[in-house]
């Protein structure tokens, strides 16, 4: 297994410190990663995804894995603390973000509270401090999984690269809640259909912000994932046409426009197409007491050589585009803000060893790289390529000399 | 629970049910109490008492008064332009806007927001009685200080829907205020500033 460490150039600001304070299992815990790969080793379910965790729940605002936010804070403890310090690179100052989250017992005046330099902030002001990759085992499912993986997918690059779609991802959640119990009223006959009036136009003026940071996102994806795609490739596969499609549930003609540069609705068309659509879908709406039309039913589809990846591929060749899809989501956070943290939650275990191999090549000329592993092989390889090696011992980390 | 004596967990259980009090906390809320002076205990026992025997709805703008004191404090001060109503959500926005002194009219208090997950609509709302004081006339303007998140827009769509062609001119505050904030939570100057530049709702 090729896990090398990366060039020891300017790879820019860095993760210099993580500090846990009651967050999961740790009652208080310290990592001080390397600039290029880190690597956490240790037998499984002793803590090593709750680091990533910690980092990722931090820059994004959310855990990828937390039922509800207290689940984050360590039993029979008032809030859990999570401080990243950011630094090094060509540019002065570092930047300290420190997350708290309260328990399921918080003290008095405990609410969960993200500050950057001791200034209390909106998560969405991270997008110009730290941004993070993270790739998780269940993300080799991603094109045969549920739609709402693929979501997350997309949603996670876009709500990280632009501070306004990162609102109004949030919002067009809460606003399909509230319709979603609007309609249920109205099922029941507890409230009037024109009750959706305002619902209605805000699902419209949202959606289409969020359909169109989607868009984008993904032409943006589609413009480098063949090249990658190459590059993880097998011998066999290399030279495969690959693309993302979006799918949304507007009956508009965009998708069969012939020159891609029109398949790009503007914002106005798409709120437009939305307002319609959700005209035709009301009655039914109503009946089913849930809202049928929007950016939460919508999805993506991967296509290899013009087949539909989820239902013609191998698992191997699935494998190739997951991989490709994460580099190239690596690639365009870096292009217009801070070059992200990449986390890699025991993935090489998923591969088989040349793909994994080329994945970890790859990686290690894309900036900082923490690694978590519970195989001798991939900690093997890593020990002989200066990377630096971290253990978790009796619930703390310890570095290995 | 075993090994507590009656009174000791009544009162437990008790504090237990206010909003985010577990039932550690109400433990230790209790053998505090247990460990003050009587006339402390008293004290905190008829505090909790006269909130609900001591405080009333004022008949005109629905706002927390004082039981005896209707209308209330600022519906009957004289200096006040009865023909202004903002509308707000909760008593604690109406003392944010106190604050300003840039309002010089009177309030209208919901005490709330139209929510449909929580099970709140117009008619859960302080709006009747809204409506009934406008009908009665000379209002000029009415000033839709809700929250400038989602359930607050919608509640001055709501009500800019159902005031429009009984009042002159209905007004929203606007922006400015921190998206996705509480009104009691902001500052002066950007209160001062949303005022000052509400806007007509379109319809
Ligand atoms: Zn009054």
């Amino acid at each position: 297994m090729a896990l090398r460490a990366a060039p020891r150039v300017d790879t820019g600001k860095h993760l210099t410190r993580l500090a846990l304070e009651n967050f999961r299992s740790y009652a208080s815990a310290e990592l001080t990663p390397d600039p290029g790969l880190t690597v956490v080793a240790g037998p499984n379910g002793i803590g090593k995804t709750n680091l990533l965790e910690a980092i990722h729940a931090t820059i994004v605002g959310r855990s990828h894995r937390a039922g509800v936010e207290a689940d984050l804070v360590r039993h029979g403890t008032p809030f859990a603390r999570v401080r990243l310090d950011l630094g090094g690179g060509t540019g002065a100052g570092g930047s300290s973000v420190e997350l708290v989250v309260p328990g399921p017992e918080p003290m008095p005046g405990i609410r969960k509270r993200l500050t950057i330099n001791g200034v209390p902030r909106r998560t969405s002001a991270l997008t110009d401090v730290a941004r993070v990759v993270l790739f998780r085992p269940e993300e080799m499912l991603l094109l045969v999984g549920s739609p709402s993986e693929r979501r997350r997918f997309l949603d996670g690059i876009v709500g990280q690269r632009d501070r306004r779609a990162a609102r109004d991802l949030v919002d067009v959640a809460r606003v399909v809640t509230q319709r979603n119990a609007l309609l249920r009223a109205i099922r029941a006959e507890e409230a009037p259909l024109d009750a959706l009036a305002f619902w209605d136009e805000q699902l419209a003026q949202l959606g289409a912000r969020v359909m169109v940071a989607r868009l984008e996102v993904l032409r943006e994806l589609n413009e480098r994932i063949v090249p990658l795609h190459d590059a993880v490739a097998t011998d066999t596969e290399r030279g495969s046409d690959v693309s993302l499609t979006y799918l949304d549930g507007l009956k508009e003609a965009w998708a069969d426009r012939a020159d891609p540069g029109e398949r790009m609705p503007g914002e106005g068309e798409l709120a437009a197409a939305y307002r319609r659509r959700i005209a035709d879908v009301r009655q039914k709406e109503a009946w089913n007491g849930v809202s049928l039309v929007g950016p939460q039913r919508d999805d993506l589809r991967a296509g290899l050589d013009a087949r539909d990846v989820a239902s013609h591929a191998s698992r191997g060749q699935q494998r190739t585009i997951i991989l490709a899809m994460k580099l190239a989501e690596t690639d365009l956070l870096g292009i217009d803000g801070p070059r992200p943290v990449v986390l890699l939650d025991d993935v090489f275990s998923e591969l088989d060893p040349d793909r994994a191999a080329r994945l970890s090549d790859l990686i290690a000329g894309r900036g900082q790289v923490i690694v978590t592993t519970a195989d001798p092989g991939t900690l093997e390889a890593a020990r002989s390529r200066e990377a630096a090696i971290w253990r978790i011992v009796d619930g703390n980390l310890e570095r290995e000399a | 629970m075993a090994g507590l004596i009656a009174p000791v967990a009544r009162l437990i259980e008790e504090f237990s049910k206010l909003p985010g009090i577990g039932t550690k906390t109400a433990q230790r809320l209790t053998y505090h109490v247990l460990r003050a002076s009587t006339d402390d205990a008293r004290s905190l026992a008829a505090a909790l008492v006269s909130i609900k025997e001591d405080v009333a709805y004022c008949s005109v703008c629905c706002n927390i008064t004082e039981t005896g004191v209707d209308p209330c404090q600022i519906c009957s001060d004289p200096r006040r332009e009865v023909a202004h109503i903002c509308v707000v959500e909760e008593p604690l926005d109406v003392l944010a806007i106190e604050r300003t002194g840039e309002f010089r009219g009177r309030y209208h208090v919901l005490h709330g927001a139209i929510s449909p997950i929580d099970g709140i609509g117009p008619e859960r709302l302080r709006t009747r009685e809204l409506m009934a004081r406008v009908a009665e006339g000379g209002i000029d303007e009415v000033i839709l200080a809700t929250n400038p998140n989602l359930e607050g827009e919608a509640t001055a769509m709501y009500l800019a829907d159902v005031l429009g062609s009984h009042v002159a001119s209905v007004t929203r505050i606007a922006r400015g205020l921190p998206v996705g904030g509480d009104l009691e939570y902001a500052d002066d100057v950007t209160l001062i500033r949303s005022l000052q530049g509400r806007r007509r709702i379109e319809r």
